[in-house]
């Protein structure tokens, strides 16, 4: 039990550590941006003398770690400054874009998790048959179509049938509300689903090839028992680990889907800012999302660990 | 060997040869067609804007009027050049840094790993955007954001194995007779390594493509009026009702090149794996 909570302990701190590091590498970049941030909110004939004005006022004169410290030290009291280009506080919308965001992708996950494992178990109790061949064909697809492929054909197919932009709030009702979830999420879950089925297969391969799957069939254990407790259990271990490493791909194709579909959320945000150079949205939006694949990996670590008794063993 | 493993390796070489074959073809169309294509990327032509697919068109033409095949056929070759570099450049880098930290160990060895382990922590696509906010759009920040996106997991792939064959008898035997650490990494280690490097490389080399592809789409990639799959098909999605053959081109050029190269990869990594297998027990 102890050896558990020691695990947990430095897996918490590597967590913390990487996400000073990461916030450390997005000030960095952001310091690092061509041009004037200045100038970039005047305009181009702006006086010399209305430029240094405001640096002044921005705090943009101080040096930059005093500039890191400041921002820093207020992104940890929950203030994330406020968006030039926009002109009001960032902390508010983006909390409001990331709960849209976290529904899409929590519904894309789920739905991943649950058809990948199934249908990757199916594929393996059938192993070089038909039905085995097809769905491995069909994910060699599914892996080599991007989300703004698979989303511009299903607006192509289904637009007039389904919503194909924007968001309903649940409030409006909740038929509403899932209708404009349905082909974006549709579009994430295509593409991963592949991966998370290969891997489910394989490992489910493995794990019926096992001496301990042959005892408990010898045992003369219902097939049914052997599947379930037995393989899929041992199976369930790389999958977690790929549906874990697949959260940072789905938080890339998160952002590429909400632009696809104009679905309000942190990605669609995040790529406002980037073109716009709104250098305070940047780091705000850049920065979250490191944070929650930062919470997802240690996530992963804590199901790993749960799932894996051996580890928890040592 | 048994008769099914043995039944597998062959449909595996099937596999891969289908899969270079695949390649070879994208390859030609992309790198030969443009020398003998009637039209150019960039000319519009005010008398043929949106026309659907014909004899003249293949793919038909976009809202300015312009080629779609001959810009298909383009944005193919600055992706694939594109992703080539990237994917030798970041790999590579990544492998050198994983076969020295794998063969010194200890301090170097964490330093580089923590390091690696850091910029993992960020999601690939962000990473790419921190890039390009840093040093600007274009192919050469691109190139930038892909190699340090695949260069963290390339060393630690590598430094997996290397930690393995370092133990083994003929390297310890190498360097008592006297050979320079350079020479036995480079002579003893790599021998050994490169097949695991060749397989990253492949199954990188599509998420190059796709990754340029995703950065286009976004508009912080490549930029207009140069021809790029992303970039084609995210000014086609205004038109995808009248006119879907725009999207049709670039995203069959997407879709044909990765799973070339996704099949050539599976086929490599069955082939290769009975190496693989023996020399890294747990990666």
């Amino acid at each position: 039990m102890r050896s558990v909570l020691r695990q947990v302990a430095i897996r918490a701190l590597w967590a913390i550590a990487t996400l000073i590091f990461t916030s450390i590498l997005v000030f960095t970049a952001t310091q690092l941006m061509p041009g004037n941030v200045a100038q970039l909110i005047l305009g181009q004939f702006a006086s010399p003398e209305a430029i240094t004005a405001l640096e002044v006022r921005l705090g943009l004169d101080r040096p930059a770690i005093v500039q890191f410290g400041s921002w820093f030290g207020g992104i940890i009291r929950g203030d994330f400054g406020v968006s030039p280009r926009m002109e009001v506080p960032i902390a508010p919308i983006l909390i409001q874009r990331l709960g849209h965001s976290l529904v899409l992708a929590g519904l894309s996950l789920c739905l991943v998790a649950l058809i990948g494992i199934t249908l990757g178990t199916i594929a393996a109790l059938r192993r070089g048959r038909a039905l085995d061949r097809v769905l491995t064909g069909a994910s060699l697809v599914g892996i080599s179509m991007p989300e703004f492929v698979t989303g511009s054909l299903l607006i192509l197919f289904f637009a007039g049938i389904l919503p194909v932009s924007g968001f309903a709030p649940p409030q409006e009702g909740l038929w509403r509300w899932l209708s404009h979830l349905v082909l974006p999420v549709l579009s994430l879950t295509f593409i991963m689903l592949a991966h998370v089925m290969r891997t489910a297969r394989v490992s489910m391969i493995e794990a019926l090839g096992s001496p301990y799957v042959r005892t408990a069939v010898l045992k003369g254990l219902p097939k049914r028992t052997v599947v379930l407790k037995h393989a899929l259990r041992n199976a369930l271990l790389p999958t977690v680990t790929v549906i874990g490493i697949n959260v940072g791909y789905l938080i890339g194709g998160v952002v590429v889907v909400e632009l696809v579909f104009s679905y309000p959320g942190l990605g669609r945000l995040t790529v406002f800012a980037v073109q716009n150079r709104d250098i305070p949205l940047i780091q705000a939006c850049t920065l979250t999302m490191a944070g929650i694949y930062i919470l997802a990996s240690f996530t992963t670590d804590m199901i790993y660990l749960a799932l894996n008794p051996r580890l928890r063993a040592e | 060997m048994d008769a099914a493993a043995d039944r597998r390796t062959r449909r595996a070489d099937l596999g891969l040869r289908l899969g270079i074959i695949a390649l070879g073809v994208v390859l030609v169309l992309v790198f030969a067609a443009p020398m003998l294509l009637p039209f150019d990327a960039e000319t519009m032509s005010a008398d043929a804007i949106l026309s659907p697919p014909d004899v003249r068109h293949w793919l038909g033409t976009d809202h300015l009027g312009r080629d779609v095949f001959a810009r298909t056929v383009l944005g193919g070759r600055s992706t694939l050049a594109l992703a080539v570099a990237a994917t030798a450049l970041g790999v590579g880098i990544g492998a050198s840094v994983g076969m020295v930290a794998g063969y010194k160990a200890g301090l170097i060895d964490n330093l580089l790993m923590r390091t690696s382990d850091a910029v993992m922590a960020l999601p690939s696509l962000v990473l790419a955007m921190l890039v390009m906010v840093a040093v600007g759009s274009g192919p050469a920040a691109i190139l930038l954001a892909i190699v340090l996106i695949f260069a963290p997991r390339a060393a630690r792939i590598t430094r997996s194995v290397v930690l393995n064959v370092a133990r083994l008898d003929f390297v310890a035997a190498a360097s008592v007779v006297g050979e320079s650490q350079t020479s036995v990494l480079v002579r003893e280690i790599l021998p050994n390594v490169w097949p695991n490097i060749l397989v990253e490389a492949c199954l990188r080399f599509s998420y190059a493509i796709l990754l340029i592809s995703a950065l286009g789409y976004l508009g912080i990639g490549i930029q207009p009026p140069t021809p790029d799959w992303g970039l084609m098909i995210s000014e086609g999605a205004a038109y995808i009702t009248a006119a879907p053959w725009m999207i049709f081109g670039p995203a069959l050029g997407i879709v044909l090149a990765v799973i070339s190269v996704n099949i050539v990869g599976d086929g490599l990594q069955e082939r290769i794996g009975a190496r693989l297998r023996r020399t890294t027990a747990h990666v």
